[in-house]
């Protein structure tokens, strides 16, 4: 499982830093919002980046993504419906379909 | 004596004078300057006519595709009191609906301008290609954070791995791919059924299996409701 938190960036996160990865399909895919996954990070002790990223949380839930708490300590996720800003880790997966039998 | 050739696009014999520029009227209802609807659908039929009809042609090359003709270079000697006939009875020999581009001979400046546009299309396309490759390894490079060491391993040898449901009752082999690449594993070992479930907009393969494998370990009972599942027979699983 993820070893650390940091292990999801290039770059380690600050101690107050959380992250959120948001698979983009290609077909939403912007320079500035890559396709495959784009990460969002903020700091838990900042109001105003914590405000900032519930805003683009909500905006992904709207779009019918389903959110997952996921911890760095190896434990399983956990689908959560509403913003934690406490949360380390949270990852946006796509709504997903039935496929042809 | 002319040249008689097919159009380079479309499949249109397009009649030509000894010099190489196109002869315009090659049938009374159809000229050659035209952007026509043709319809057919025996194009070898329509092009053996045509060939055969064409009496002192060469031995030419055709590759018969779908809809269109893949013109070869050669050129067939023919009389001229052969022309109109020939093209009647090629045209007459098609039968179903295609888009029949008929253009003439392209100018020096039209032929610059073709190239222009085919470089750009191959600049969109390599551009979309490098975009593609560069999400699909920020994908794999996710998802490998989110296996455990076994899983990694699994995956990086097998292009699969296994995961248990929360309860621990079933055990998900999800393989590399999009849609269909989830099985459930007996507890001996066999294959007794296939779920298909994918996200619903294209996306990283490697994404797909992240999704599947969070959803399966969260919401199982979501995951197989939106899933569709083909249960295999116990004999065909043995």
């Amino acid at each position: 499982m993820i070893q650390t938190i940091g292990d999801i960036l290039r770059t380690p996160l600050a101690e107050n830093q959380s992250v959120m990865a948001i698979m983009i399909s290609y077909e939403d895919g912007k320079p500035e919002r890559p396709a495959g996954d784009y990460k969002v990070t903020w700091d838990r002790s900042k109001p105003e980046e914590v405000a900032h990223v519930r805003k683009t949380f909500n905006e992904w839930r709207a779009n019918g993504y389903m959110a997952y708490k996921v911890r760095p300590d190896g434990q399983r996720a956990e689908v959560i419906k509403n913003f934690d800003p406490d949360a380390q880790c949270i990852i946006f997966a796509p709504p997903m379909q039935g496929g042809a039998r | 004596m002319h040249h008689f050739r097919p159009a380079d696009a479309g499949g249109c014999p397009l009649i030509y004078n000894a010099m190489g520029m196109p002869i315009s009227k090659v049938s009374s209802t159809i000229t050659a300057s035209d952007n026509c609807i043709y319809t057919y659908a025996t194009p070898n039929t329509a092009w053996q006519i045509w060939a055969e009809q064409s009496v002192k042609g060469t031995q030419q090359t055709y590759t018969p595709q779908t809809q269109t003709y893949t013109p070869q270079a050669y050129t067939i000697h023919y009389t001229s009191s052969q022309v109109d006939y020939i093209y009647q009875r090629w045209v007459q020999n098609m039968v179903g609906a295609i888009y029949c581009n008929v253009e003439p001979v392209e100018s020096a400046e039209e032929i610059r301008a073709r190239q222009r546009k085919e470089a750009l299309v191959r600049e969109r396309i390599e551009r979309a290609r490098v975009i593609r490759d560069e999400a699909n390894h920020r994908a794999e490079k996710l998802l490998m954070q989110f296996l455990n060491d076994r899983q990694r391993e699994q995956f990086t040898r097998e292009r699969f791995f296994e995961v248990a449901s929360a309860d621990g009752n079933r055990r998900y082999r999800i393989k590399e791919g999009w849609a269909g690449n989830v099985e459930v594993i007996s507890p001996e070992g066999v294959i007794i059924e296939t779920l298909c479930i994918h996200p619903t907009k294209e996306m990283p393969s490697a994404d797909n299996l992240l999704a599947q494998k969070l959803m399966i370990e969260t919401n199982e009972e979501l995951f197989r409701k939106t899933a569709n599942i083909t249960r295999i027979p116990a004999r065909r699983a043995a």
